[in-house]
């Protein structure tokens, strides 16, 4: 049939027409297919709209510390990472036990660690750290680029990248060693083969980065802004970074065990002392920024109270920078659903909480700086020497009839395996319906102070006037005598070491403390008995009788000086891996 | 001249056969009324049943009506050969089960949805009633499929309604009554058992017991049940039954101008728990009713035009206590320990604790949520005859809108429970948990869906002499929006499709369309779909023609491109984008801020899944009364989705989008024999048997690297478990040091005891390989027979599956979470009863080691179920025609009666969960026509 033939016959026939009018309005349809199919107009954001504006480039930013800031408390953030932690490092040091089997440290104090889920049993973050480091480096790549805003403010953003940036390493860098330096964003075209660098390398990039960010940050923010980096918290990075360097661990020749040709990943390759003179000079660095910004240690609420009062107020005047990664959480959430006893009264148990190690308890000297004797048989006043510590030990640790809070105020440590419970961290307000907002102080002075003490007595080889001012400031202000005179560079070191365990306890240092110093293999470290105190009530006296026991054995092996890498890694055949692994 | 129409008519031993074949489970009832013996249903229309060259299936809708449930898509188990269902919720108006067509063919996030279309259009078909559906459908090969284009691939389900036929008017009432009943609940240990085992696992765990003597005989006697109670919550929430009605009112007929049909029907179906809303004003009911109506008119509007109108709707009210959905109440009544607390303390208050709320009260005071949903379809066909053109042209366009939208409006509150202990001084404490608060209106939640379709036809349908040529053009738009998508799913969709037969004994056919999705990206969004296929009736060639033995004989076969355009991952993929993320607080006292972070980085290139499929079938029948038919299948599917895992570094900070570069090859069969006797004996009877077999593979997944080879899951099924091997429980001490290190936990005689994989002599994650089967089934099975004797009608209808694996959940881990424990905990281990144990000793705490996902919790997934039987009687002839009835009919009936599997206890495979049950359904009816 042809086209002559159907005009003839539509001709003849107006209704049939329009039927084929109707045929081909559908068929132009067709024609329509770019608009129909097109996807609308939407609210989506692409990477020139963040920086387009400081508005934008803000949201961005706070992304960035949320990605990139960690913290030590328990964490369940399933919106940015499938992995957990219910635990606190703490656990797996000699300061705690939590009290729970389920819990991932109990597989640190056996020695249970594999490369296949070492992200489940302490690092969470590997891989969100490499996603905060890639948003550092678009910002720096870009900030630029966003238009109307000051120097100064172009300049902080890019403090903050460099800042975040160099947080995330050397929080690689003290569980792995060397690291691949990743300093600019990949495309996805790139060739990917990296490779780990060096520990020198990568402590080179940590300082460089912390150096630029302190040079760039204001040294405070409006109120609003807490929880920023500021050129402090630039300093306290680079001072913890080389204190990290000096190290046992890091500075020497022979690394803990060897990798052969790769021992570069390991160690620095040589045992310089002036590397305790940059960590010395990076410490003091924080302590002569800190009266300009305000920054001081609590010295104002009395002996028994400065201590607990800068662990318990968010944002005092002690705190260098916080983790803000909470708002208010309820006493049955995380964080402090895993970390609070589960002792406390009917209902409102945790679910495990970290108990104090009576091997950790037993370092609280007395208040007259003398070691505190717990006799082996035990003994029928156990009051008479929780009275007698250093103040800290009430201003840290839960005990036996002490105030937990309004809702429990005498705690009954009768059942706990250990006798004592983890109180710092938790907040006293914290009661049912009562939220309390965490906040992880990443850096704050004290930590400066020892790092200074410690890395004097190294480079001098022995304490000098510095060194004792720098332990005696933080034991002065909790009512401690300073220190003897005249300490040897050895007995001086045990003294500072001995007052980082107590005056950080539970800040998330301990557990890489033992690795620097390289003493986490040593019997009562991490090796060995783990003791508790059976409690019982005295009938007829307010007094109660202790009898230490051992509750536990713990096994440290040498290969867990360092983390292995996640196995998926490794295989994936760009990264050495760590020895023993 | 020999016209198609004309072979038909002298022909009626071959239409038995197609009637058979392509209504292949049709019992004696559906044979005897709406069977249409000369075509079949395929994409975009019909074809006389010996033309059909592509793969498909049906089932008419009187043999849906056996099975008495709320939910069309349950009455499908095992009625269509190759169509797999997997269990959805029982609960009324819960979730319609899963359906696929030959397994599934893909992995990841990407969808396995068939497509599915009623009288043409996407919508929801659950809705429906079997009274007015006609037949359903399955599409499954390339033939059937490619017209669907990049829609087709997962298979095609078409459900076509009735519609009226030529004559007077015929009126159909039927009415349904029903009871349904809990197949199996999950059996706890009671009181006694649950105490003096718990006492035994904590002597397990070194720890000191906590039953004394005195418990234990107080939980054995029974004597105080406010401090030693035994509750079997499920006594306290559900009823023996509950009933469930459907009466169903049909009209049917017309003359050459008008036909219609006519249906409407009420259905109400009680849910299992007891009737709350009588005992407590707050409360409600649990009650699902539903309005379906449904009118279907075909126009003659002049001599060569004519309109189909098809507008069908329902109205469902659901009420529930608890929640919209009561799955909660029947999982918080298994967790609870028997002896956790009384149902009710002496002063009439709610019993609970501090880890468990009250499952009766929670029935009885947490309010009473309603949902109000309506579903509307409707569509207008209009069709001219063009042979003023040129003969067997003609022209239809069609218009078709289909909606969906549920309301709620839920009434909320809580309640307080008590828990009630004596003290060392005998005291009565009582403590409170939960807090009373009174209603709460919610009514923020809804959900909807919409479509609308426009389609346009060209059709030719010719014959010369012995060559008859069919020919359709179409066009296809539509767009479906759901709520909470944001934007809509849009399709455009041309195809053609060319049948050439010669002689009836010669069929080829192609099939092609060229269609796009709105999910991807311009330039690259358009795919073309061809699929050619071929068929020889063999019966018919001279050489066989007056064969008494194979009257019916055809062989056919069909290859072609399909496409899978639910792809998974992020919509618009070619877009990279900045979403927004968690962010951090900021500022003393921690404000929420919003934070944006880079999103997965574009795939510029992203497309849809393809799948080439193959399929050989075979139709025959002997001495005109065994039928047989075969298809065997290869279907590959390439262009899956996937996480190019196996070579990026996370240090690259991001990971590469999701890439095109999956495979899965699936192979089966599907296999439907029947025999029926003569049709005018005296006893007649039927049988028919079916399997269908679907084996998938992956071939490529892009998966990380591993050193341990079989760890990987390439080569294994889509959904393959990986866990642990269990071989054992540890019998001793010695055992134990001799065995590999279990990293879990420490272990000690009693827990189970795996296999060391990779021979590091550690048992951990390392040491996870597949074990047992997929959950999906690779066979399925039926046997369908029936007997008709005078007026009676017996008809029974089994249903099978073999080669999958059930999982026992965390139900059967005793005492986690503190919680309830499982009868089959009395076979635990102990050092006494080591050689026979087959349960892990008992632990009071989540054992790590034995709790955890294993073989030692796995079971044989195969079943076979007695369907549905049903037994009826039709009043005589003579007696009908006195009472100018049609049909008279009355019935009793039963679904899911019983159930052979390797389970212990009577637990159903299909619903192992703690969730609202599977149902047995037992009903009666009766239905006239006049």
């Amino acid at each position: 049939m042809n086209r002559i033939n159907i005009i003839k016959y539509a001709g003849m026939k107006k209704l049939h027409a329009l039927y084929l009018l109707g045929l081909f309005s559908v068929l132009s349809f067709s024609s329509c297919e770019k608009k129909f199919l097109d996807k609308a107009p939407g609210v989506d954001v692409t990477e020139n709209t963040i920086f387009s504006s400081q508005t934008e480039l803000e949201m961005y930013i706070a992304s960035i510390y949320r990605h990139g800031i960690h913290h030590g408390f328990p964490t369940e953030d399933r919106s940015l990472t499938n992995a957990a932690t219910y635990d606190m490092a703490a656990g797996a040091t000699d300061e705690g036990e939590f009290a729970a089997g389920w819990l991932i440290s109990q597989r640190w104090n056996s020695s249970n660690i594999t490369a296949s889920d070492i992200v489940n049993l302490e690092d969470y973050r590997f891989f969100l750290r490499w996603t905060a480091i890639r948003m550092c480096n678009i910002l720096i790549e870009r900030a630029g680029d966003v238009p109307n805003v000051t120097d100064a403010y172009r300049n902080q953003v890019i403090g903050e990248a460099k800042f975040i940036r160099a947080l995330n390493y050397i929080e690689m860098v003290k569980r792995y060693g060397g690291v691949p330096i990743v300093d600019k964003r990949f495309q996805l075209t790139d060739n990917f083969d990296l490779g780990r660098n060096t520990l020198q390398e990568s402590f080179n990039f940590i300082v460089s980065d912390a150096t630029d960010a302190a040079e760039k940050l204001p040294p405070t923010y409006p109120s609003t802004m807490r929880g920023r980096a500021t050129k402090g918290a630039a300093l306290a990075l680079k001072s913890r970074a080389l204190l990290y360097a000096a190290s046992p661990l890091s500075n020497t020749a022979q690394p803990y065990m060897s990798l052969g040709e790769n021992d570069k990943f390991l160690c620095l390759g040589n045992n310089d002392k002036n590397r305790w003179k940059l960590a010395a000079d990076a410490a003091k660095a924080v302590l002569d920024w800190a009266p300009g910004a305000g920054i001081h240690l609590i010295t104002d609420k009395g002996t028994t109270a400065n201590y607990r009062y800068q662990w318990t107020t968010n944002d005092n005047a002690e705190v260098i920078l916080a983790a803000k990664v909470y708002g208010p959480r309820n006493a049955w959430e995380i964080p402090w659903a895993t970390i609070k006893p589960n002792v406390l009264l009917g209902g409102r148990q945790g679910w495990a909480g970290l108990m104090a190690t009576f091997n950790f308890v037993k370092k609280y000297e007395k208040v007259d700086g003398t070691p505190q004797t717990w006799p082996l048989a035990g003994g029928n006043d156990l009051f008479l020497k929780i009275n007698e510590l250093d103040p800290r030990f009430k201003q840290t640790i839960a005990y036996q009839n002490s105030q937990w809070n309004i809702e429990d105020p005498q705690l009954d440590c009768r059942t706990t395996q250990t006798g004592f419970w983890m109180h710092k961290t938790i907040p006293y307000e914290l009661t049912n319906g009562a939220a309390q907002v965490p906040n992880w102080q990443l850096f704050r002075l004290a930590e400066a102070y020892l790092n200074y003490a410690e890395a004097l007595n190294e480079f001098n080889d022995g304490p000098n006037a510095d060194a004792y001012e720098a332990v005696n400031v933080i034991r002065r202000r909790s009512g401690m005598p300073e220190l003897p005179a005249n300490l040897s560079q050895e007995a001086f070191r045990e003294r500072v070491h001995h007052e980082r365990d107590i005056e950080l306890a539970f800040e998330d240092h301990r557990f890489w403390d033992i690795r620097r110093w390289m003493v986490a293999e040593q019997n009562g470290v991490m090796q060995g008995d783990f003791w508790g105190l059976q409690l019982k009530a005295i009938p007829g006296s307010s007094e109660y009788n202790y009898v230490p026991y051992i509750y536990e054995q713990r096994t440290f092996l040498r290969k867990m000086y360092l983390h292995p890498f996640i196995l998926s890694e490794v295989n994936k055949g760009h990264i050495v891996q760590n020895p023993g692994w | 001249m020999k016209s198609s129409i004309y072979h038909l008519f002298t022909r009626p031993a071959r239409q038995r056969f197609v009637a058979l074949a392509f209504t292949c489970c049709a019992g004696l009832n559906a044979s005897a009324q709406t069977v249409r013996t000369d075509s079949a249903e395929i994409a975009y229309g019909r074809q006389p049943a010996w033309m059909v060259t592509g793969a498909v299936s049906s089932v008419v809708g009187s043999d849906l009506k056996k099975t008495f449930n709320t939910n069309l898509g349950n009455t499908l188990y095992g009625r269509l050969p190759g169509l797999t269902v997997q269990p959805g919720s029982s609960e009324n108006g819960g979730n319609t089960p899963g359906l696929l067509i030959r397994g599934v063919n893909t992995f990841g996030g990407a969808g396995t949805k068939i497509l599915i279309l009623v009288d043409g259009f996407e919508s929801s078909f659950a809705q429906l009633v079997p009274d007015e559906v006609a037949t359903i459908t399955i599409l499954k090969d390339a033939a059937a499929t490619a017209l669907y284009g990049s829609r087709g691939a997962n298979g095609v389900m078409l459900v076509t309604t009735k519609k009226g036929e030529q004559g007077m008017l015929k009126v159909g009432f039927g009415v349904q009554f029903g009871i349904n009943k809990p197949v199996a609940l999950p059996k706890n240990l009671r009181s006694y058992d649950h105490a003096s085992l718990y006492n035994e696992a904590l002597q397990n765990d070194g720890k000191i017991p906590i039953y004394s003597t005195a418990d234990l005989d107080a939980y054995k006697n029974g004597n105080d049940p406010y401090f030693h109670p035994d509750v079997n919550w499920y006594d306290q929430i559900i009823r023996k039954s509950a009933p469930m009605a459907n009466y169903n009112l049909t009209f049917n007929g017309g003359n050459e101008t008008v036909r219609y049909f006519v249906a409407l029907n009420a259905l109400t179906s009680q849910g299992l728990l007891i009737k709350a809303g009588d005992e407590e004003e707050e409360s409600s009911n649990s009650k699902y009713q539903r309005y379906n109506f449904r009118t279907n008119v075909d126009i003659n509007v002049t001599k060569r035009l004519t309109a189909a109108i098809r507008l069908g709707g329902s109205v469902e009210d659901n009420a529930n206590p608890v929640g919209n959905s009561t799955a909660s109440v029947f999982q918080l009544a298994s967790a609870i320990p028997s002896n956790a607390f009384p149902v009710r303390l002496p002063d009439g208050s709610f019993g609970g604790n501090a880890l468990f709320a009250n499952p009766l009260g929670n029935i009885l005071q947490t309010g009473s949520y309603t949902a109000n949903g309506r579903t509307l379809q409707g569509s207008l066909r209009l069709t001219q005859q063009l042979d003023f053109i040129t003969k067997g042209l003609s022209l239809s366009g069609v218009l078709a809108m289909n909606s969906y939208f549920n309301s709620y409006s839920n009434k909320s509150k809580q309640y307080e429970r008590f828990s009630i202990t004596r003290n060392s001084n005998g005291d009565t404490l009582i403590t409170r948990f939960g807090q009373k608060t009174s209603l709460a209106g919610d009514e923020s939640r809804s959900d909807q869906w919409r479509n609308y379709a426009l389609q346009g036809f060209l059709n030719y349908d010719r014959t010369f002499g012995v060559h008859n040529i069919s020919a359709m053009l179409m066009y296809n738009q539509d767009s479906y929006s759901v709520s909470g998508d944001g934007m809509p799913y849009k399709h455009i969709n041309g195809g053609a499709r060319v049948t050439y037969a010669y002689d009836e004994r010669y069929v080829a056919e192609v099939n092609m369309s060229y269609m796009g999705s709105e999910n991807f990206v311009k330039g690259k969004r358009f795919g073309y779909f061809p699929a050619v296929s071929a068929g020889w009736i063999a019966s018919n060639e001279n050489f066989m023609k007056e064969s008494k033995v194979i009257t019916y004989l055809k062989v056919r076969g069909s290859y072609g491109l399909t496409g899978n355009d639910l792809i998974g991952g992020q919509r618009f993929m070619f877009d990279q984008l900045f979403p927004f993320t968690a962010s951090p607080y900021f500022g003393t006292g921690n404000t929420g801020t919003a934070g944006l972070a880079e999103g997965t980085p574009a795939n510029p290139n992203v497309t849809w899944e393809k799948e080439t499929k193959m399929n050989v079938g075979l139709e025959a029948s002997f001495i005109d009364r065994i039928t047989l038919s075969l298809d065997v299948f290869n279907n590959k599917r390439r262009d899956i989705l996937s996480q190019p895992f196996f070579t990026v570094p996370q240090y690259v900070g991001v990971d590469l989008p999701l890439l095109n570069v999956g495979k899965v090859d699936n192979k089966g069969f599907e296999a439907v024999i029947g025999y029926h006797n003569a049709p005018e004996a005296n006893v007649q009877w039927f049988a028919q048997g079916s399997a269908s077999y679907a084996k998938n593979n992956i071939t490529y997944n892009a998966e990380a690297v591993q050193v341990d080879t079989y760890l990987y899951r390439t080569g294994t099924a889509v959904g393959q478990p990986f866990g642990l091997e269990a071989i054992g429980f540890f019998q001793d001490v010695a055992d134990i040091n001799a065995s590999p290190r279990h990293t879990f936990t420490t272990v000690q005689p009693g827990d189970i005891k795996y296999k060391d994989q990779n021979g590091d002599n550690k048992i951990d994650q390392n040491d996870v390989t597949a074990i047992g089967k997929t959950y999906l089934p690779t066979l399925t099975y039926s046997l369908h027979a029936g007997v008709k004797y005078k007026g009676f009608d017996l008809d029974a209808f089994f249903q099978g599956v073999s080669g999958s694996t059930a999982s026992l959940g965390a139900q059967f881990y005793a005492f986690q979470n503190n919680g309830s424990a499982p009868e089959m905990a009395k076979d635990r281990w102990t050092p006494a009863t080591a050689a026979t144990a087959t349960y892990p000793r008992l632990s009071s705490d989540n054992n790590l080691n034995n709790y955890r996902y294993s073989s030692f919790w796995l079971r044989d997934g195969s079943y076979l179920k007695l369907r549905s039987l049903e037994l009826g009687y039709s009043l005589p002839k003579q007696t009908l025609s006195k009472a100018r009835l049609n049909l008279a009919r009355v019935y009793i009936s039963g679904n899911n009666l019983f159930s052979v599997d390797d389970i212990e206890g009577d637990l159903d495979p299909e619903a192992m969960g703690t969730g609202y049950p599977a149902l047995r359904t037992f009903s009666a009816g009766f239905r006239v026509e006049f």
